[in-house]
This record gives structure tokens, sequence and C-alpha cells, in this order.
């Protein structure tokens, strides 16, 4: 179940994927603030809820992160395997835009970019340098992080913990369907589609039909993930003109399999869960905070306090505007 | 439980597998009861216990609390995750907040009371016992229970007492949709009462009316000219 390509180097930092004795199933869990000036450092609260769903998912940690708009800075994170790229990666995007701020995360390239073209034309720039380099994500507002192995990594390299905005929400990952590696890691993006991402835990059984479908349609995928189906078809929902909302519904109606996923745009996050509630999400939410998690015992560690928490219904969508 | 001697166990620090433990071998020496600090929403506590302990837990709690137990009553000040009383024997389980998905799955004895609301599929597989929930239930509340009786003060989500076998569900609200082979009955002489009692013995606040379900015998055997029914049951 698990076979396929390994990643060739940062498995090894300082936590290495263990399956023995662990319940592994994907987590998803964040937080949001509801005002500015919260006076919480969220990066920390969104590390201790994504350490305390390592156990549901060791192969890979990724979170989304949400800016305030900043004109034409993009934010772009790029998969790539093929050792010493990440170099190259940075040279290109400095050669469409300006670099104001990169890290090569050895496998996974977090930039923040001045730039003012199209997101595909910078799609296809990048992914033209090595057939093993991808663009993950792009977004005025939302910075994708990811990592292989667990929050800690994820820390390590592009420091998680510093992070003090309003909305960050991750992901940790136990793969069933697609390789161990940064490109299938998620949080996901629909290709050249700025500001929707996805953290979905669960399977998508009528993944492959989805996929010829929005395929036929013109949709690029990037990924052999079945969660990359989600971000398309609410993308595709939207551009026929389906609210976010009314996009939500329809992809309950649409996808087969169990599922729970969160999806974050530039100015809403929302809970989704499948018609049997068959994955597991708590939320807390007060006066000052939404907090998400699929383990209630995670949530609690995150904010630090013995908070109430509900779980959604079967088929239902929460959504909270920004 | 104030005039009796009463254990204090904080979990702060130690492993699940030692906190059972304790609580296991206090059971053993004839310890009456244990009140369990700093619960932090943790799974696994207090499972496996099979002789009789009262269990005070102060504060919320994780995935199968009071699971695979016998004998054992337990008060739990805060809201409780996935499978509350897993699979309990006898005993009691009061839950003052609300409880998350599978609520006393598999009962086969004993008695459950969710002063909030119940998640999906609360009494799943009910054997026997009850299982009061005072807010609503979630979906498929009460699948294919064999016997027992399920109570609900509030609404019920969609598929409630679907492939239900046999035993009572008593509903104060409405239901959002009714299993498969589930029907509305009339109530013999004394159920209500005896419902109303239990519920006032919990100070579980009882709804105006209170209907009665139970199964239609529609799905007992299998009948190839009613394929429709079988195709659309869970």
């Amino acid at each position: 179940m698990l076979a396929g390509r390994r990643f060739f180097g940062a498995c090894s930092l300082n936590r290495t994927p263990n399956y023995q004795g662990r319940k592994i199933m994907c987590g998803v869990g964040g937080i949001y603030f509801k005002t500015a000036d919260h006076g919480a450092k969220t990066g920390e609260i969104a590390y201790r809820i994504l350490d305390g769903i390592f156990r549901r998912g060791p192969d890979s940690t990724g979170v989304a992160l949400w800016h305030a708009n900043k004109g034409d800075l993009l934010y772009v994170g790029t998969n790539y395997e093929t050792p010493g790229a990440g170099t190259a990666i940075i040279e290109a995007l400095n050669r469409v835009g300006t670099v104001k701020q990169a890290t090569d995360g050895m496998g996974y390239v977090r930039a923040a970019i001045s730039y003012s073209g199209s997101e595909q034309d910078l799609v296809n720039t990048i992914d033209a340098l090595d057939p093993t380099i991808t663009v993950g994500s792009v977004g005025h507002h939302l910075e994708v992080l990811k990592h292989m192995g667990g929050v800690a990594n994820l820390d390590d390299k592009f420091d998680l913990k510093s992070y003090n905005g309003r909305l960050a929400m991750g992901l940790t990952r136990y793969a069933t369907e697609s390789n161990i590696d940064f490109t299938n890691a998620q949080p996901l993006m629909a290709r050249a589609n700025t500001d929707l991402a996805i953290m979905h835990n669960g399977h998508i059984t009528n993944y492959h039909h989805l996929r010829s479908h929005y395929a036929l349609k013109g949709y690029e995928f990037a990924t052999q993930n079945d969660s990359e189906v989600i971000p398309i078809m609410l993308i595709d929902e939207m551009s026929e003109g389906a609210s976010f909302e009314d996009a939500l519904h329809i992809s309950i109606e649409k996808l087969d399999g169990c599922f729970t996923y969160i999806a974050v745009t530039e100015d809403r996050f929302a809970v989704v869960k499948d018609p049997y509630a068959a994955k597991p999400a708590v939320i807390a939410e007060t006066d000052e905070l939404v907090a998400l998690s699929s383990d209630p015992q995670s949530l609690r560690e995150g904010v630090l306090t013995d908070i109430e928490v509900w779980e959604p219904g079967a088929g239902e969508v929460h959504i909270w505007q920004m | 439980m104030a005039n009796v001697e009463t254990l204090a166990l904080d979990c702060s620090n130690k492993a699940t597998r030692e906190v059972n433990n304790i609580i296991r071998q206090a059971a053993e020496d004839g310890v009456p009861a244990i009140e369990i600090l700093n619960t932090q929403a943790r799974h696994n506590i207090g499972v496996g216990i099979l002789k009789p302990i009262h269990l005070i837990y102060r504060g919320h709690v994780g995935y199968y609390t009071v699971g695979l137990c016998d004998g054992v009553t337990a008060e739990i000040h805060g809201s409780s995750g996935w499978g509350v009383a897993d699979n309990l024997l006898n005993g009691e389980v009061v839950v003052e907040g609300n409880a998350a998905s599978s609520a006393a799955p598999a009962l086969r004895g004993g008695r459950v009371i969710v002063k909030g609301s119940g998640g999906p599929r609360t009494a799943v597989g009910l054997k026997s016992g009850e299982v009061i929930v005072g807010g609503n239930a979630g979906y498929m509340s009460g699948f294919m229970m064999q016997n027992g009786r399920l109570i609900i003060c509030g609404n019920a989500a969609k598929g409630l007492g679907d492939s239900m076998y046999q035993g009572q569900i008593w509903l104060g609200g409405e239901a959002e949709e009714i299993g498969s082979g589930v029907e509305q009955t009339d109530p013999e002489k004394g159920e209500l009462e005896d419902v109303m009692a239990t519920l006032e013995r919990y100070k579980v606040k009882a709804p105006k009316n209170l209907k009665k379900l139970q199964s239609d015998k529609s799905l007992w055997n299998f009948n190839k000219h009613d394929f429709a029914a079988w195709k659309d049951a869970l």
C-alpha cells in the first residue's frame, strides 16, 4: 500500500515515519483568529494542533497560511525531487519576477515574489525547468508550506512557529493512494488557480472518473493524489456560476467516498463532511477564534485550554467569513 | 459520591496504560471511587475495567472512554470523543456535555446518559441496556440496534434506527428521516410513564411529546419479491 518513491533525503529529519502501533488515517486541523490583534502566536498553536495529530498522518505535514494582500506579492510553493533543483527554481523565479523571500526546504521551495504576470505563465515557466518540478501553490493571500514527516520538520525548515497571522490550517498525511513525496503532500491547490487550498482526510472512490471528466474539460492535474480533484471541482463549479457555498454542497453530492475536508480561500474557510460522517472533525469557537482538528485532544493541546468542542454532522458544510 | 472514599488520579505525565492500570488495581483493591483529573481529552482513559468502581472525570475526554468495561459507573464532567462506553456490559455512564460519533456503540447492558447532544451513529448496534440523549442525535443513530431502548429528547438526523431488529426508540423532537424498516407505533401501557420516570431520575428535561419507534420487521427475512426495500436499506 505504501509502495512508491521515497523522498531522497528529508525523511531522516527529526521524525522518521514509523507506522508500527500508530493510528494512521490523515488528520486535519488549524486555527483562525477573528481579528488581526489577537495577541497570540498563530504558528505555535497550529504547530501544537498538527503535532497532536501526527500519529494520524506521519508521512508528511503541510499548512496553509493566510496573509493580508501586499499588492503584487505572490506566494509560490514549488515541489521538486531532483537534488539541488531548489537553487534553479529560485533563480527562475527571480527571472520572471523579483524574489523577496525564498527558502529551499530540500524538496520544496517556499518563495514570495513580486510578480505582475499571469499565474499560468509562471507555472508553465517553472514547470519547464525539470520534469520533477511542479508548482504546487500560488496565492496573493495563501501560502502553502509542506515537508515530509511531522510538523517539527516543517518548523525546522520554514519556521512555522514564527507565523503570527490570522489563519493557519494544515494536514498530517498518511498516504494510501499516491506517493509519499512533496508533490502529493497537502494542502493542495488547483493548478494555476490562486487562493483556494484544501486539506482532505479520507478517500475519493470515484476519483478516476472525476479526474477524466475534468481533464477532458481542460483542467491540468499535477499530482496522483485523489484529493486534488476537490479544489478543481470547486473551481469548476464556481466558474460556472456557483457560489463558494453552493460549490461545497455540490462537492458532497459529486464526491463518492469518506471525507472531511477544509477549504480555505482569500476571505473564507469551510469544513465539509461527507454524508456518512465517517471522518472525524471537531470545532471550537469563541469570540476570538475558531479552532479545528480531527482530534479533540490535539485541539485542546493547541489552544492550551479545556475548550468546549462540537462535531459537525453528516453532510454538513460550515463556513466562516474572514 | 460525596461521602465515600475517593482516590485522586492526575493523568498529567502518565501514560494511558499506566492510568488504566492504576484504575484497574484500585477496582481490584475495592476503592469505591476515583476522581480523574487533567483528562485533557485524552483517549482510552478507563478502559477494560471489569470490577465495580465509580469514575469521576473532571474535564473533557477523548475516544473510547469507559470502553470494554463491566459494572463501572462514571460521570464525565465535560464532553466525550468517539465511542464513549463502547461495548459496556453493565454499569452507568453519564456524560454531562456532548458525545461525539458512535456514543455507546454495541452496548450490551447498563445505561449511558448524554445530557447534551449525541453525534452520528449514537447507540449504533445497541444490543441491550439503555441510551438517553438529552439533546439531538446525529445521522444513523440506533443503526442496526438489536435490542434495548434509545431515548432522544431532541431531534434526530437522517436514518434514525435504520435496519433495527428489535428494541425501542423514543423520540421527543422530529426525525429528519426515519431509517429503513422502522415504524411509529403506539406505546403499550406503562411504557411512556417508565420513560418519563427514567428521564426524571437523571434530571433530563423531558420533551412535551414522545413518539415510540420500532422495527416494522420488513427486513427480518429476505424476500426476493421485495428487492427494492433491500436495495434501499443500507
